[in-house]
Order: C-alpha cells, then structure tokens, then sequence
C-alpha cells in the first residue's frame, strides 16, 4: 500500500514538473520575443496606448515578478483572456478539446482494426511472398507524413470523385477522411511493431510447448502468439500518443477540424499568447494523463506486474 | 503395441555454409512400454535436436528423413495435421527450463485443459477433474489453489512438475524430457527425479541429459550418443560397471567421485566434430585412446550394442 | 508524424555475416547520394530559373516539351522549384540532426554515466522530453524565434534531442558494463577519457541508425511546418510551403501537388531505408549467443 501511494506520488510530481517546465519556458519564449506591449497595441499605436497596456498588462514590473505573477496565474489556471475575443483563455481552449478527442479516439480505433489484423497476418508467415509485399508497401507507406496522405485523400476522394467532404461539419461523413488521414499515417508503424510481436512470440520456449502438445497453427496464433504480442504493443500504443496528438494538428488544419490543433495555428497566427499558453498547457495535461492511464491499462493487463496472492 | 516408438535410420540436417550437415547420422532405436531409457550424450551430440524431431517440432530449416514410428503413424512422414493429433497425445515433451516453456499469461489449468480437450471429447466439468487428478499425481500440494495461480507464481519445482502434469495428461506412450532437471537446484531435482522414475504410469519414458549420473538414476537402459550416432547402449547395471565403448568409459571416468578426499578430474581431452567437419572414420577417435589406423579409415557400424571397432573388455575401475 | 522507436540493445558479439541486408544500404546510400548531389548541384538541374515569375504562363499542365510538371499560380515552374527545395530540405535535416545529435548524445551519456541522483534526473528529464508531441513544441518556438533556415535548423534539433538521448542512454548503460570499460576504469583511466576511447566508438553504430531515422523525422516535421505555414518564409521553394501553395488549386491545378508529394516521400522513404538497412546490419553483426 506504502508503495502504491510513493508510486502515486512520484507521479504527481512529475506531473508539476512537467507544467512547471513548460510554462516556464513559455513564459519565457513569450516575453522574449519582443516588447508584449507593442505587439498588443498593434501597428502604428500611439505610445501613449501602448504605456497603457503595459501597465494594464503589468508587462512594466520587472521580469522576475511577471514571472512571479505568472506562476502564481498558473497555479490557479487563470491563464488571462484571449487577445482575439477576450474570453477568458482556458474555458475557450477547453471547449475545443471534445473534438480533439473525438477525432483521436476514433484515428485509434480505425488504425488498430486496420494495423493489428494486418500486423498479425504479416508476423505469421514473415518469408511469404505476399506478406513481403505487404513489408514493402508498409516501408514506403511509413515515410509519408500525415498531411501528404490528407492532400492525397482529400484530392481523390474530394475532388476528383467528389465522394467525401473534405471540411469538416460538412455532411454526416466529414469525419471519414479526417481520421482515415490519421490512420492511414499511424498504422504502418503499429502494423511493424505487432509483426514483429508476433514473430518474436513463435521464438519463445512457450510456444514450443503449445506445439509439442499438438497446438493447430490458428490455435498457436490467436491463443498463444497474440495475446503476448498485443501486451508489448499495448505499452508503445501508449508512447505513441504524443506522436498521434501531433499527427492530429496538422489534420485538424488541413480539415478545418473544430480541435485544439487548429486552435494553437491559429492562435499562432494571431500571437493570442494566452491561449498559447491555455492550448499548449492543456495538451501537456492530456498527454500525462493518457500516458498515466496506458501504465495502469498494463499493469492490469499483465498478470506478472499484478499484485501476487500466492 | 509392442512398441512405444521405434526409429529407423533417423537424420537430421541443418544447412551450413558448406551444403547440409548432420546432427543426428542414422539413429535406430526402439523403446517398449514402460521402459525408462537415458540418452547420454554431450553438448553437440544430437540428443536434443533427436528428441524435438521426433515430435516433429526441430527448427523448420532442419531437414529430417528416415521414419519416427508410433502405433501405425510415421511422425516424419506424415502429414502435419496427422502429427498434430499425436503430440501431446501419444507422445509428449517436457522442457529443460519450466518458467519459458509455459505461457505466462494463461493460467496453469487453462494451459492443461487445453491440450486434455484438444484431444478428447470432455466436458468442462469433466477436464477440471482430469486436471486437478493429474496435478495431484505429479506433486503439486494444494492443486485447487494451485490450478488458477500463473506460472510466476510458482517456484521452479513446482512449474516443472506442471511441465509434467502437462506432458501426462493425455496418457501418452512416450514421454520424451530434455534435460528436465538441469535448470534446477540439487534438492528439487531429487525430487523430480523420483517423480520421473516412479511416476509415469504406463508411459516410456526417454530421459535426455548430457549428466550420466542423473540417467543412471532413473532409468533402466542407457544409450550413449556422440556426435550424432549412437555408440553404446545397454540396461543401467551393465553399462555402469562393464561399459564397452572408449567413450562411456571415460563418461564414467570422468564423474568426480566424492568419496575420495581429493577427487581428481578425469576429463576426455579434446571436444567433439563441429557441425560440418567430415571426418573419416569413427567420430571419437581423435580423442580415444584405444583407436589405431582402423579407426580412422571407415565408420564402426552399430552392431550387438556397440559401435566401436575395439570395445573394451572388463570391469570399469 | 513519427514514432519513438524502441531499440533492442544489440550486444556486440563478433559474429559472422548473416542475413543482412546489404541491398537496403546500397539502394539507399544511391538514392540519397543522388539526392544530396542534387541539393549541392542545384543549379545544374534546373530546367528554368525557379524564381522566375511569369504570370502569362501561370498553372499550365505538364509537358513533355514545356514545363515537366507544370507552372504554379504564379507562373513559377513546379519541377525547378522542387528541385530548389532540396537544398532546403536536405540542409535542415542535417543540421537538425547534427544539432539534435549533440544535445542528445551529451545527454545521453551523461545519464547514463553519473551516479544515482543526477542520473535519475537526467533520465527524468529524457522521458518528459520524449513523451511530449514534437509538433507542438516545433510550433511555438518558431513563433517566438521567427522563420528562417537556421531558426529552423535550431528548433527541429531541439525537437529530436529527446529521442536521440534515450537510445545514447540505453546503449551506453548497456556498454558501460562491459568488462572492458571496467577493465580500464580499474586501470585509473578516467572517466572522460574512457568516454571519447571506449564508448563513443561502440556506440557509433547505434548512433547511425538513430540518426537516419532523425533525419528522416525532421524532414517530415520540417516540410509539416512549412505547410502550416510556419516553416520556411513564404515563397521559398520547399515542399512544404509549395504543398501549401497547391491546397487553393487543388481542383483546377492538380499537378501542383504532385511535384513536392514525390520528393517528400522519395527522400524520406530512403533515409528510412538507410536506418533500417543499418539496423539489420547491426542486428547481424551482433549474433544471439545460443
């Protein structure tokens, strides 16, 4: 019990680390980048507005105490209001992350139902010539980026066939090419890791055994080979979710999904520090989270890291 | 049946960059019900790769001739989905190290159920019975408990025993364990020796291990292999104080003997062909002392026991 | 969008040859080979000018006599512009790499290295670096430092750090104890130096494969900037940002796409292939003990 709570808290700290680090580096990368006050005001403010803003802002204090300032804001997630339509940061980022999760949970469940049939068809039989096929299209197909494959689709499917919409809300099918897009990018990489999963299973001492005791081939794969190889995939699915949120940015643009990457573009575009900041803090949150849950899918998945009772 | 198996002229090669090498060159063997019979052999004699080929499961670049006999069904010629129905069945293997040889994710009674339904017609309730029967038999204290805990759970001793249970609960005719007791410690090997000596009711047993001590204990012929043949066999007692062939004798010589204050080492000199060295003549002569210009011109044929073209004569000291 | 790669730790036993794959290495090292020479040579490969606007000559199909791929919205002809953009890509990759190699390979070792503590920390602060999205880190600092080549440059090294350090780590706790290295340690030879003579050396290999495969990260993290529009300034020639241009045209000028689509997977499958071709050799030349 002892040892659950050190784990739990060991966790948790690592958690205030991690927003610690990154809002400090914001925080820095922000106020470095130039006079706050002048790029509020805008072009050919007058100086007396932009005095204004900077005492309204507090950007006049000095560095150490808007930092003070800032941390002490953080700690009570008040991340200010939106410089494009002053409300406040963090509830307006927030309401776009259902869909980031929409879009993200079911690139996982397209790309698992696509990557893991496909993965284990190809680590059963590794040599055969139709599964070499399946290796090279997959090895061609790993080093196309997420939004190359968006283009493609969205030229095939919207232009030229004009099948699917290619905005998203557009028709009860606008999701179709967003996450095939993300699938489509993660799968090769999942299909790889469960083949080789499931090779490295028919080199175990167990699986012998299954096949001296007169195991039939599908029996050895489905009983035998997968459930081990879907427990080492499961613990990279889990690292892979940063890359997936990553993936999910440059998607949510090029379909104009209503998520959080779109929101950090465009408030890039539009230097809205605060929902910067909101955005970026609340994807940090996200990834540890997910990352936090992953670790205990597995733990109970594998009986060895289970609690013994014997 | 009067026989449990029988082999004839059974090769195995695997391909070197020098064509296909042998590992086992030609074994004839037959084993009847209820025997116990030790392959002694060292590292690199064939011994292991003999056993897997029997079940038909060696490496799938190995190239395997010859005829593994069991009841009516050739276990090298026959069609896998033949083979299948018997391994496991008729004839069945236990492994030299228990904790990777069982699937860690699957419980204990789920790994035996599954290879008793496979194959035969029982129910659910009935196969939970043959489980915990079987278990009981092999040793395994508490077997109600034991049966759901996974293989980590439990301590080497006991998994090997579920390696047992497992390669008994078919009531096979052959019993085929590779080196069973080498990955354990002294104590808990006693113990799985006398289960192995007494407890495989009417199965034969074969007992491959490179200690012939460890054979000398539990079974009741002994057939020496090296390099690939078969150079002597014959029941326990006579193989231990009148042994033939150069090469038992100096197996035999080379057992440290407690019994002395210093006990000296008797090591045979020199190590076995590799793989793809051909070599003229008798396999052992290099190292024995005994061999002369014969002995390096043709092979010795295995006949009345013994492969050797001078077998010695008289008591071992 | 790539993975983190998890690596096996190959031990280095001299074995024979094996079933490497030499064919990989040499199809890739040809590719990109040709690929750099292009991107050092540029010049050479144009057919016109890439800069040249020609408004009277805008979004013309390709031929075979006029413009190979075609001309973009501004007259501008698509396959000189793709070629225009290997210098880009190619040199960002490489410093990226280089720059991301530094950092992480310093790091690394030195995780790996230290005594407890420092050890502990330094490996807490790979596992945050690695376990955040790239993207989204490129993003804002290029925000805050501005575009260009080596703002760029800078970011995406700053962005491959992570990866690059927890393969140095892993491989060099593995090697550190190696009997050699405790051999030498034993000798009073000291630390520093038996980093730069023993380690350093061992873990070129791991070091080749984990930087193919960077650069091929930041190829595509870099051509995914410029299609945000916020890599390369606008109007430079790279893949991204004409990938960018294209997306208005898509319908009306098709072709626009294609030029930039081929290039980006060209290169990237082959430095993907150049890893993994010196994986499998690695994995070869390090046998399993049987």
């Amino acid at each position: 019990m002892k040892q659950r709570l050190k784990a739990v808290g060991s966790r948790l700290l690592q958690l205030v680390v991690l927003l610690g680090t990154i809002s400090t580096t914001l925080f820095l990368l922000l106020r470095l980048s130039g006079d706050p006050a002048i790029l509020l005001a805008g072009e050919g403010a007058s100086p007396e507005t932009i005095n204004a803003i900077r005492a309204d802002y507090g950007f006049d204090k000095s560095l150490f105490e808007q930092y003070l300032i800032f941390i002490w804001d953080v700690v009570r997630l008040d991340f200010g209001r939106s410089l494009v339509n002053s409300q406040p940061a963090l509830g307006f980022v927030l309401k776009y992350l259902p869909s980031t999760l929409h879009l993200t949970f079911l690139a996982i469940l397209f790309n698992s139902l696509i990557a893991i049939p496909a993965g284990v068809w190809l680590g059963a039989k590794p040599t055969q010539r139709r599964r070499r096929v399946l290796s090279a299209i997959v090895s061609v197909a790993q080093g196309t980026p997420a939004y190359v494959i968006g283009l493609l689709l969205i030229q095939i499917f919207s232009v030229w066939f004009n099948w699917l919409p290619s905005i998203a809300g557009t028709g009860t099918w606008s999701w179709v090419l967003p996450t095939a897009t993300l699938s489509f990018a993660l799968a090769p990489n999942l299909i790889r890791v469960v083949a080789a999963s499931i090779e490295d299973t028919t080199r175990q001492d167990y699986f012998r055994t299954a096949k001296a005791n007169g195991a039939e081939p599908r029996v050895l794969l489905i009983r035998h080979s997968l459930p081990n190889a879907l427990l080492s995939t499961t613990s990279l699915l889990g690292a892979q979710f940063a890359f997936l949120l990553s993936g999910a940015l440059i998607t949510e643009y090029i379909f104009a999904w209503p998520g959080l990457g779109l929101i950090l573009v465009q408030s890039i575009t539009n230097l809205d520090f605060p929902t910067i900041q909101a955005t970026v803090f609340v994807v940090a949150y996200l990834v540890f989270f997910v990352n936090l849950i992953m670790d205990q899918v597995f733990r109970i998945a594998d009986p060895r890291l289970r609690r013994s009772q014997l | 049946m009067s026989k449990a198996v029988e082999i004839i002229d059974l090769q195995v090669s695997f391909p070197t960059p020098v064509g296909y090498s042998a590992v086992v060159r030609g074994i004839n063997l037959t084993i009847y019900p209820g025997e116990r019979v030790g392959i002694v052999g060292e590292s690199g004699s064939g011994k292991t790769m003999l056993g897997l080929s029997m079940l038909g499961i060696q490496p799938s670049s190995a190239k395997v001739s010859g005829q593994v006999i069991i009841g009516d069904i050739d276990m090298v010629n026959a069609p896998d989905a033949t083979a299948r129905k018997l391994r496991g069945n008729y004839i069945s293997m236990i492994f030299q190290e228990p904790l990777t040889s069982l699937n860690p994710v699957r419980t204990v009674a789920s790994q035996l159920s599954e290879s008793l339904r496979r194959h035969n017609q029982i129910s659910k309730k009935d196969a939970q019975i043959r489980v915990l029967e079987v278990l009981t038999a092999v040793g395994v204290p508490a077997p109600k408990e034991r049966m759901n805990s996974y293989p980590h759970q439990l301590s080497g001793g006991l998994r090997q025993r579920v390696m047992i249970a497992l390669a008994l609960i078919n009531r096979p005719a052959l019993v085929v364990a590779d080196e069973p007791t080498t990955a354990l410690d002294a104590t808990i090997q006693a113990q799985i020796l006398d289960l192995l000596r007494s407890g495989m009711g009417d199965a034969a047993l074969m007992l491959i291990t490179h200690d012939l001590a460890v054979a000398a204990d539990v079974c009741n012929r002994i057939v020496v292999m090296y390099a690939g043949n078969i150079v002597e066999q014959g029941p326990v007692a006579e193989i231990l104080s009148n042994p033939r062939h150069p090469y038992t004798r100096g197996l035999l010589a080379a057992i440290p003997k407690f019994d002395q204050a210093r006990p000296a080492l008797n090591p045979i000199p020199g190590a076995p062909p590799t793989i793809s060295e051909v070599v003229p003549g008798c396999r052992f002569a290099s190292r024995c002392s005994y061999a002369d210009s014969q002995c390096t011109l043709s092979e010795p044929v295995f006949a009345d026991n013994i492969a050797c073209f001078h077998p010695v004569v008289g008591v071992a000291k | 969008m790539k993975k983190p790669i998890v690596w096996p730790i190959t031990r280095r036993e001299i074995g024979g040859k094996g079933h490497s794959s030499p064919i990989m290495l040499k199809v890739s090292a040809f590719i990109l080979g040709t690929l750099f020479i292009i991107a050092l040579f540029q010049p050479f490969f144009y057919r016109v000018d890439p800069a040249a606007l020609d408004l009277s000559l805008r979004l013309q199909s390709p031929s075979l006599s006029g413009a190979w791929l075609g001309t973009d919205a501004l007259g501008q002809d698509v396959y000189s512009r793709v070629i225009a953009g290997f210098r880009w890509s190619l040199g960002i990759g490489t410093i990226g790499t280089l720059i991301g190699g530094l950092i992480g390979i310093s790091l690394g070792v030195s995780a790996a290295w230290n005594r407890k503590r420092l050890r502990t920390f330094l490996s807490r602060v790979i596992d945050i670096g690695i376990s955040f999205p790239y993207l989204i880190i490129a993003v804002t600092i290029v925000t805050v430092v501005g575009r260009g080549f080596w703002s760029l440059a800078l970011t995406l090294g700053l962005v491959s750090w992570p990866t690059i350090a927890r393969v140095v780590y892993a491989e060099t706790l593995t090697l550190r104890e190696r009997e050699y290295v405790t051999a030498a340690r034993l000798f009073g030879i000291g630390s520093l130096r038996s980093i730069f003579s023993h380690i350093l050396p061992a873990l070129r290999p791991t070091i080749q494969v984990v930087a193919a495969f960077t650069f091929a990260e930041l190829l595509i993290a870099e051509s995914g900037l410029s299609f945000l529009g916020l890599g390369a300034p606008l109007g430079t020639p790279t893949w991204g940002n004409m990938l960018n241009e294209s997306r208005t045209y898509m319908a009306s000028a098709p072709w626009m796409m294609f030029g930039p689509v081929i290039a980006i997977i060209v290169t990237i499958f082959a430095a993907n292939l150049l890893g993994e071709g010196l994986n499998a050799r690695e994995r070869s030349r390090s046998g399993r003990v049987s």
